[in-house]
């Protein structure tokens, strides 16, 4: 299915989100006798990510003066 | 039910993940591949498998690697300079104290042995001490040894280059075991005080885990010597075939193994591990056809024979004095090398 995140790919990067600090284990429970394992962002990786979100924004918005500039649709 | 057999199919394939990582996660994505399967799945999917196997080769590669960031390769260099010419030092001194001795047989197919010594019986022992070669090669080992332990790096590479000079010059003579592996040990160690900090770091960082690991490489050193030993009574119990000397090749291995498994349980320096490895390379090639009736290689030192030997340590002494020369950032990555210099 195209857009299914599978759990290999997702283990993989939290295994790195992980090591590098970015996300920290918040709680963990026992549903239906299966361990489940919650995360949370921690300090470091909400400034990463506002940081990315914020170049990202940028750069859309620059791609938007350029369209604007030509003529195109908005 | 079949979720057990669908359970037990994803613990098969989880099983690809290293095992630190499996203990802290294993439950925890089996039950998110169990959560996400559909009623009636039987199998994990081609796909899913596919990714589990992928995801797990990449988490290896990554522990891997950041195993070998973590490692100082200069810090592992420096070690290297105190502890190599020291062992080669023990290692002739051992040739020394454990003499051996040639068969009547066995002196016409060694020829090197007899160009080297004259048709002595005796090739270990204090016989050495005779040859006056000998004792200019000892000479200069022992400064060597001094020089590194005494933490004088660029004397220590000055000794080395005037002991090159005594080689070549052929005033320079001991058993050819021990010439091919004084070769290695004084190319990789002459390059290694270039470009590591010295040995005055690397006696500081020097620990018994190092002392153990490398006096079980002696004991292999000394043990595989006792190839020659043809006129010993393991030899002879073993018939009168040179396939006797396979015992004394087999311990030799034996203790070899044992030094590099507490080598990778002592957790060494990989650097360290990787020039002591390099640095027995040509020795251990040498013990192959000593077994055969053909000479050994040294006997025969033609290009070819020279560059089997000698090219992989050639190439890691140039390797190591171009990470030292170069920028650091470009080659071996270090911890301790500080910020890249600015462009």
């Amino acid at each position: 299915m195209p857009g299914t995140l599978r759990a290999g790919t997702l283990y993989s990067a939290l295994d790195r989100l992980l090591a590098n600090g970015t996300v920290a284990v918040d709680r963990e429970e026992v549903v239906d006798g299966r361990l489940r394992r919650y995360y949370r962002l921690t300090s470091d990786g909400s400034g990463l990510l506002g940081a990315e979100a914020a170049r990202m924004a940028a750069n859309a918005r620059a791609a938007q003066r350029r369209l604007n500039l030509a003529g195109g649709t908005a | 039910m079949s979720d057990s057999n669908l359970e037990r199919r994803y613990r098969r394939l989880l099983a690809w993940y290293p095992a630190a990582f499996r203990r802290d996660r294993e439950e925890e994505i089996l039950a998110v591949l169990l959560a996400s399967s559909p009623d009636g799945q039987r199998r994990p999917r081609l796909a899913e498998s596919f990714d589990l196997i992928r995801s797990a080769i990449g988490i290896r590669a990554r522990r891997i690697g950041s195993w070998l960031a973590g490692q100082r390769p200069a810090e592992g260099l420096a070690v290297f300079t105190v502890t190599a010419p020291v062992m080669l030092l023990l290692a002739t001194i051992l040739e020394i104290a454990v003499p051996y001795r040639l068969g009547s047989a066995a002196a016409g197919v060694r020829p090197i042995v007899a160009r080297s010594f004259g048709a002595q019986p005796e090739i270990g022992g204090l016989h050495l001490l005779s040859s006056p070669q000998f004792v200019i090669a000892l000479a200069c080992q022992v400064v060597i040894a001094i020089l590194v332990v005494a933490g004088q790096r660029w004397l220590a590479v000055a000794a080395i280059t005037g002991t090159a000079g005594c080689w070549i010059a052929n005033v320079y003579q001991v058993p050819d075991l021990l010439q091919v592996l004084s070769a290695s040990v004084f190319l990789l160690a002459g390059a290694a005080l270039i470009a590591s900090p010295g040995p005055r770091r690397g006696r500081q960082l020097l620990t018994w885990r190092h002392g153990i690991v490398l006096a079980l490489c002696l004991a292999a050193i000394a043990v595989s010597t006792l190839l020659y030993d043809t006129a010993s009574p393991v030899t002879r119990f073993l018939a009168d075939s040179p396939h006797g000397s396979a015992v004394y090749l087999a311990v030799s291995a034996a203790l070899a193994a044992v030094a590099v498994a507490l080598a990778a349980s002592f957790r060494l320096n990989s650097y360290f591990l990787l020039f002591l490895a390099v640095m027995f390379y040509p020795y251990v090639l040498q013990l192959v056809p000593r077994n055969s009736s053909s000479d050994n290689l040294i006997g025969l030192p033609t290009p070819q024979h020279l560059t089997v030997l000698f090219l992989p340590v050639l190439l890691l002494a140039l390797a190591a004095i171009l990470a030292a020369v170069l920028p650091r950032s470009r080659m071996l990555p270090s911890p301790d090398s500080g910020p890249p210099p600015s462009a």
